[in-house]
């Protein structure tokens, strides 16, 4: 029943959203696009402060040269990156990359040689550590085994701060957001980048949060994203629980506003951008709707672009490898690059010779830790301090009747003990079994249905239940119990998946709605 | 995402059990489900008996690693200094027991 319930709040949402993609404007889409992100990522971004852009070392390579650095996203609130420069003196077109869900972030390999690439082609690339992720891991670990997280993932490190901006009204969203922002800042501000020649690009997280970046800076000329969430949660055809992901991927309470992931696209309408996916993806990175929804986004944009006669400012590319930036979606990238930022259109041979550096070698850091090495802020400090300010708290959907209506399907009695299952309907459609137990005072009519022992769970107080019905060992204690009182349990939507009537065998829902 | 956490959900479900019993009860709740007892509270709850929940969403706040489902969690909860409801307003006239609490 839950998963029915969820389809059909998916069902009014997607609806909303087509009604008002047919109707509306494109200008007056994207006013609204990137307002409603601000509003549904905690409010308006935060007020730009000063960057304090430090550079805390170099190396040079043939063709290229590296350069760390350490800024302030917020005060306090470090962010360490590595500059590629091309040999020349410029102006260059600049490239923000966004590192995905890698633990080691920018010294990821595949994005190295992203980055190198790019630098050999021309092009000048800042790449930063996310929140989380290599120089900004929050939970390092402490027995000797590097710097990289002590939770399982970096996913892991994005959700559970996630929780905490949560409850504050703030998201990781916007926190990751404006990150982003504030390097786009760096960038441009460099002497050798031309200002009129920006883009972003990355790979899975950092392909989504190009999407956020295009969202709500118009500096970007250009963008291209690879293997991003390209998916909305209210889809055609949506299979609970969709395409929920980590804390900064999901825009709470985008439904009842209409606003799903793709409209973070519409602000970006016309300008070059192309998308790179790996047909994989749908088989679990994302949901099994991954392509299917993304196609038909995909075909809404591709009519504005049509319409405006920049049919050739927007690319989509699926690849049938697996989700990453390899060689191919990194081919796709330069020439995109190229072509868009540079006027060059003949065809790249092949990739410019890239290497792997060793992570250390690409600290911004003494010991590759901002909270260690500059005693930085925590995403968890920074929920503590939003304690000061009014966030804007979206308005949920309201709260249905309550029905509070039961049904007794059959009792039976068991160790002097009735028990009797109910079926309680919370509100309309929504259905709870329940079970009733008090002192037995005569024989049972006849037995309990079978689905009593199919709602056993691993709680304590519904293994009882499951004993009495079973004659377990829980038997005097309920016996007991129900001589001075009438107990009634619950198994709730989520803990135990109904429909009315009957119960279905037991399945774990994520519980992210 | 689709404009009701599952939290909204818990409590209406865990109001209608309450209304379905048809007389005074005495609610009893564990892990998880303490979230939606302490917002499901009614007149016709007479006593509370709380184990192994949260103190209070601050709580969570203030530790560094703590583990919380985000399906019971609600978005700016903590906003405007508000929290779970566990002051004497809602302990009023009840039998109040938290055993075993997190934190």
């Amino acid at each position: 029943m839950l998963p029915d319930y969820l389809r059909k709040l998916a069902a009014e949402a997607y609806q909303r959203r087509l009604t008002m993609l047919a109707r509306t404007p494109l200008k007056q889409r994207q006013a609204w696009a990137r307002t409603t992100f601000w509003n549904l990522a905690g409010g308006p971004p935060p007020e730009r402060t000063p960057l304090n852009v430090r550079t805390t070392g170099s190396f040079a390579r043939k063709g290229y040269r590296v350069e760390k650095l350490v800024y302030e996203s917020r005060p306090g609130f470090h962010i360490p990156a590595n500059l590629y420069l091309p040999e020349g003196s410029g102006p260059f077109p600049g490239v923000l990359f966004q590192a995905g869900h890698s633990l080691n972030g920018k010294a990821a390999s595949f994005y190295q040689y992203c980055c190198q690439g790019l630098a050999q082609l021309g092009f000048v690339v800042l790449a930063f550590d996310p929140m989380g992720q290599g120089e900004r891991t929050y939970y390092p670990r402490s027995d000797g085994g590097g710097n990289l997280t002590r939770l399982d993932s970096a996913d892991t490190e994005h959700t559970l701060p996630g929780k905490q901006l949560l409850l504050t009204g703030d998201t990781s969203t916007r926190l990751q957001t404006w990150d982003a922002l504030r390097s786009l800042d760096v960038l441009a501000a460099h002497p050798l980048v031309d200002p009129k020649r920006l883009a972003s690009t990355g790979n899975s997280g950092g392909g989504t949060l190009t999407m956020f970046l295009v969202a709500v800076d118009d500096r970007l000329a250009c963008a291209s994203v690879a293997c991003g969430n390209t998916e909305n949660l209210a889809c055609a055809n949506y299979n609970p629980p969709g395409s929920t992901d980590d804390a900064e991927q999901n825009f709470l309470s985008g439904g009842p506003a209409g606003f799903d992931r793709w409209d973070t696209i519409w602000p970006h309408a016309h300008k070059p951008l192309q998308f790179g996916l790996s047909a994989k993806d749908s088989q679990g990175t994302y949901s099994p709707r991954y392509l299917e929804n993304g196609r038909e986004e995909y075909a809404w944009l591709a009519r504005v672009y049509a319409a405006a006669g920049k049919a050739a400012h927007l690319e989509w590319n699926e690849l049938p490898l697996p989700h990453g930036l390899g060689y191919d979606t990194r081919m796709h990238i330069y020439r995109w690059f190229r072509l868009h930022l540079q006027g060059v259109a003949a065809p790249l041979a092949d990739e410019p010779p890239v290497m792997i550096e060793h992570d250390s070698a690409l600290y911004a850091n003494p010991t590759g830790n901002t909270v260690r090495d500059l005693g930085s802020l925590t995403p968890r400090q920074l929920a503590i301090a939003r304690l000061q300010e009014k966030p804007v708290i979206p308005a949920a959907l309201p709260e249905p009747p309550l029905v509070a209506r039961r049904v007794k399907l059959a009792e039976t009695a068991s160790h002097r003990v009735r028990i009797e299952a109910w079926e309680i309907e919370s509100e309309a459609g929504v259905f709870l079994p329940a079970w009733r137990s008090s002192r037995a005072t005569a024989r049972p009519r006849k037995p309990l249905c079978s689905w009593t022992r199919a709602a056993a769970t691993r709680s304590g107080m519904k293994i009882r239940w499951r004993s009495i019905a079973l004659g377990g060992s829980s038997a005097p204690w309920l016996r007991r119990t129900c001589a001075a009182l009438a107990i009634c349990a619950a198994s709730f939507p989520g803990i135990i998946r109904t429909t009315r009537g009957r119960t279905r065998k037991k399945k774990r829902t994520r519980g992210r709605v | 995402m689709l404009g009701r956490p599952l939290l909204s959900q818990r409590v209406p479900d865990l109001r209608a059990v309450i209304r379905a019993t048809g007389g005074p009860v005495r609610l009893a709740a564990r892990g998880v489900m303490t979230v939606p007892a302490l917002l499901a509270l009614s007149s016709e709850v007479k006593s509370a008996y709380f184990a192994g929940g949260i103190p209070s969403y601050r709580a969570l706040l203030d530790q560094e690693e703590p583990s919380f489902p985000l399906a019971y969690l609600a978005f700016g909860a903590l906003a405007g200094g508000r929290d779970l409801p566990t002051d004497s307003r809602v302990r009023h006239g009840r039998e109040w027991t938290a055993a075993a609490i997190l934190g």
